[in-house]
């Protein structure tokens, strides 16, 4: 062994190690179902915005000549019992899918983590009040909250983001919640505290960007529960009105002809299956990613 | 464990009022005079003063909220405007059929979720790992309604083995009764299937690295004994509190396949006052599912006792 | 007179992220019927991981046992799959193992009296009242008052102390002819790290256990152990009777440990010396001495070459170019 090979031999130490950032690519995209999943959000949001170039036709354009049709090389998934045209219908409907999960995640997300971060960073009885409420919200059943919620407000798109954001609410809350209060302990904040540091301040610069991790995999995970959250409020013909194309409904207005035309029904659930898979495990590769000690935390 | 079971009790009754006021405050909510929204625009003026009177609108909403409690708590939980019937009643007529129903999915689905989610951590890698969870995947985006839907078509309709829809009391039909259950029973079991084995894949994977797990195979134990004796009891303890969570979820799944199956259970008498705006309907079932979960979560949490000595001997 | 057990140049490896991780890397050592050995070296320096391959307790994956035999009592272990059941005879009948984590170590919902009689029960064959008794003896036996009572306990029931005490009693229960203690006193605080060590002393003599202990504490070795083994990056660089490696180490990284401890035998005001440097890491190490760069004494080395394990005395032998051992060499940076 002489001193020159030994100047090439790999470099000993911290410097070689894999970054952080390579380490979470790889971890992330090393499985293709991560990738599948990835491709499908991608293709879907695609989509979605370009529905109108798309969609071989108007999707609520009826057409009474042309009702129940099967598959045809005109209508390549058929027609249904208003003589629409499927294909443009299922197009049109991830429009309303990818906008009620934005907006849901959105809403229960910035509502839900600003409750959790007073409740954990003030505690005493507000902290608990607003704890005791997310427990009672989340003690009932999902669907019948939002169904109460978006009946009591009445029809529309609106009502409905705004009956799905309380629903989604409490898990935020209590995530928040449970990450700030174990953050709270850590040295760094208390020195933050005993310098005199705002409120404001430290939960803004010490607390919140230490809590995101885990509630970033809670984002993406819930994208797509709303999603299927709002195919079962409009499947049950409650919230957004016809004849928006949205794939619940659509699915709910094909069961009576699924011997005629099955596809009717299959194939909306079809995209709602594919979209909600798709964000659980591109939510699932991102939290091995991140931290493999969230592993059954969420 | 008796300050454990008084701490949890204090606290599931505190959720419980609070369930009570969320309940409350829904008819509320309504934006406009509920009292018009109920009745409709042809109303006369008399019926609209007289029903506000029925319902306590006219008085101040803290006394409001005493009237309406002090009624539930007599069991009145105000008058369906569409089947003219009382509430509680109605609700109480359907009530052993959605938790007949509800009660077979659960017991079911947990148990195999719990095995296929051993299976799957145990089996680590393998070909029946990767199968599971990829169903486990699956399972929980795939929504049951359409899973009961494409489930009629298949086997009702096309291949013909099973009854479309409709319910038969178990006391009469006893096999009509099975048959007909097989198909809401696997639709909301699927998505709670899917969750139960995610959870105890990961709990028990995670046991799996404990030192006690270790210290156990240093003893000598058998493989089968450190597995199912030593990491599984603890890996269940979260799956424990999950299944009062699933409850809810399931309930959600359950209440959608009675409209499709034409089940007279609560889930299709509260889907339907909500689409004919039966607002009181809604309301007391709001209430009346809220309170028993959170009873069942109590029933849960001292389970939860049971199994972990840690919890027992606070 | 053939030693209780043998190893020979056995390799454990784990497969990580950042490349292969040579944990053990050609280790050897012996132990005879009632010795004790200590083993020393910084943390994951492999000690831990090289006890643990004895009894195959190694996570597979990501470790691999790659190569080496484990003789004990003329038979290799490592020809046994690891769930046969000559390997889980071994395991607590034959080598009883203590480890570091008192905390974690016991299953929680298990009672201690569940978990000792389990040993008991299994490898004794007792029966369920015999094995209560039995666990109760020597749950007293390691000092814990009112063992008839605690043996209901849970172990969050236990104090740390406590808990280490009955994991001894686990570990000794089933009196095997080798205990390997995997750093048992290292979680503790200091005074009672003092007592249940030296509960472990007496019962290991009083049982007549052969005892391998694992530890980065010099002084705990100083005093009970016979021989001594120092281990550096997965390989030993050290061994000898341990008064020999005490008066006269030879290898700088022995010398260097023993700077970095205080001692109460010598005379007030010398600096503790901490080792500078990091210890390597073990993903893709060169062929030189692994000690190299954080050598103190590595302007005195010409050699480039990787130093194999040579004798310099009598049972006493040491992985370096240098001849430093027989000059005193206990003092040599003072």
């Amino acid at each position: 062994m002489s001193e020159a090979d030994l100047e090439t031999w790999p470099e000993q130490g911290q410097n070689k190690r894999v970054s952080e950032f390579q380490r979470f690519l790889r971890v992330m995209f090393g499985r293709w179902l991560v990738i599948f999943g990835t491709f499908v959000i991608v293709l879907t949001v695609f989509v979605a915005l370009f529905a109108p170039q798309l969609a071989p036709y108007n999707p609520n354009k009826v057409n009474l000549r042309e009702m129940i049709e099967p598959p045809s090389a005109k209508h390549l998934l058929g027609t249904d019992e208003m003589g629409r045209d499927l294909l443009s219908r299922v197009i049109y409907g991830s429009r309303i899918a990818v906008s009620v999960g934005i907006v849901v995640v959105c809403i229960a997300g910035v509502i839900g983590m600003s409750l959790g971060l007073i409740a954990g960073y003030f505690g005493g009885w507000i902290g608990t009040m607003i704890m005791r409420f997310m427990d009672a919200l989340m003690s009932l059943p999902p669907l019948v909250l939002m169904l109460a919620i978006a009946v009591m407000l009445g029809g529309g798109i609106a009502k409905v983001y705004v009956a799905l954001g309380i629903a989604f609410m409490p898990t935020y809350c209590r995530l928040m919640c449970g990450e700030i209060l174990s953050i709270k302990e850590n040295d760094y904040v208390m020195a933050a505290n005993v310098i005199g540091a705002g409120h404001i301040r430290v939960m803004f610069s010490h607390l919140v960007p230490n809590a995101f991790p885990p509630l970033f995999v809670m984002i993406t995970l819930d994208l797509g529960f709303a999603i299927l959250a709002e195919a079962s409020l409009s499947f049950l013909g409650i919230g957004i009105n016809p004849p928006t194309a949205t794939w619940g409904a659509m699915i709910n207005s094909g069961q009576q002809y699924l011997l005629t035309n099955p596809l009717l029904s299959i194939v909306p659930g079809v995209a709602i299956v594919l979209l909600v898979l798709a964000f659980n495990l591109v939510g699932d590769g991102l939290r091995d990613a991140l931290d493999p000690r969230l592993r059954g935390k969420i | 464990m008796l300050s454990f079971l008084l701490r949890r009790t204090i606290h599931t009754i505190f959720v419980v009022f609070i369930v009570t006021i969320i309940s409350f405050l829904l008819l509320h909510i309504i934006p406009g005079d509920p009292v018009v929204r109920i009745l409709g625009a042809h109303a006369t003026a008399a019926q609209i003063e007289q029903l506000r009177h029925e319902l306590g609108l006219d008085q101040p909403i803290l006394w409001q909220y005493i009237h309406w409690i002090w009624n539930v708590f007599h069991g009145d939980f105000g008058k369906s405007f569409i089947y003219h019937e009382d509430v509680g009643s109605l609700m109480l007529e359907r009530f052993p059929v959605t938790l007949y129903l509800v009660s077979i999915s659960l017991i079911l689905s947990t148990i195999i979720g719990i095995i296929g989610g051993v299976i799957s951590a145990v089996k680590r890698g393998g070909v029946a790992d990767s199968l599971i969870s990829l169903f486990a995947n699956t399972g929980i985006a795939i929504p049951s309604f359409w899973l009961g839907i494409v489930g009629i078509y298949i086997f009702g309709l096309k291949l013909g083995w099973l009854p479309v829809q409709g319910y038969t009391s178990p006391f009469g039909d006893l096999w009509m009764s099975l048959k007909q259950l097989i198909m809401p029973v696997f639709a909301t079991s699927v998505p709670n299937v899917a969750i139960v084995a995610r959870q105890t894949r990961s709990s028990m994977l995670e046991t799996i690295q404990q030192d006690y797990v270790r210290t156990a195979k240093s003893k000598g134990l058998k493989q089968r004994v450190v597995l199912y004796k030593h990491a599984l009891r603890n890996a269940l303890i979260p799956v424990v509190t999950l299944v009062g969570l699933t409850l809810a979820f399931l309930i959600g799944g359950e209440f959608i396949i009675e409209t499709i199956c034409n089940i007279p259970g609560v889930g299709r008498l509260l889907v339907r006052a909500a689409m004919n705006k039966d607002y009181l309907i809604v309301q007391g079932g709001v209430l009346i599912l809220g309170t028993a979960i959170c009873i069942i979560n109590l029933v849960v949490d001292v389970t939860y006792g049971l199994i972990d000595p840690r919890i027992r001997y606070k | 007179m053939a030693p209780l057990l043998e190893v020979k140049d056995l390799r454990v490896t784990f497969d990580t992220m950042n490349g292969l991780v040579k944990a053990v890397d050609g280790v050897s050592f012996t132990i005879d019927k009632g010795e004790i050995v200590g083993l020393v070296g910084e943390s994951g320096c492999g000690k831990s991981v090289s006890q643990m391959a004895i009894t195959q307790l190694v996570a597979t994956p990501p470790g691999k046992i790659v190569s080496g035999e484990v003789i004990f009592e003329g038979r290799d272990l490592l020809k046994y799959h690891p769930e046969s059941n000559m390997m889980r005879d071994v395991r607590g009948g034959q080598i009883g193992m203590i480890f570091q984590e008192p905390m974690t170590s016991f299953n929680p919902v298990f009672t201690i009296g569940e978990q000792i009689m389990e040993s008991l029960r299994l490898h004794l064959k007792l029966s369920r009242s015999a094995a209560r008794k039995r666990a109760i003896e020597v749950l007293e036996e390691v000092g814990i008052p009112d063992a008839s009572v605690r043996i209901n306990n849970y172990p969050h029931q236990f104090s740390g102390g406590m808990r280490q005490r009955a994991m001894i009693a686990m570990a000794l229960s089933c009196s095997p002819k080798l205990v390997i203690a995997d750093e048992p006193t290292t979680a503790l605080d200091v005074t009672t790290q003092a007592q249940v060590l030296d509960i472990m002393m007496k019962m290991v003599e009083h049982y007549h256990n052969a005892l391998i202990i694992v530890t980065h504490n010099l002084g705990i070795i100083a005093r009970h152990a016979q021989r001594i083994n120092v281990m550096y990056a997965g390989r030993i660089v050290e061994s000898g009777p341990s008064e020999e490696v005490f008066l006269n180490p030879g290898h700088p990284y022995t010398i260097a440990l023993m700077k970095s401890v205080p001692r109460l035998d010598e005379k007030r005001g010398r600096q503790l010396i901490p080792i500078s440097g990091i210890p390597p890491n073990l993903i893709n190490m060169p062929p030189i001495c692994s000690f190299k760069p954080r050598c103190p004494m590595v302007d005195a080395c010409q050699s480039l070459s990787d130093p194999e394990l040579r004798p310099v005395g009598k049972n006493h032998s040491v992985r370096c170019h240098l001849n430093i051992s027989g000059q005193n060499s206990g003092t040599i940076f003072e």
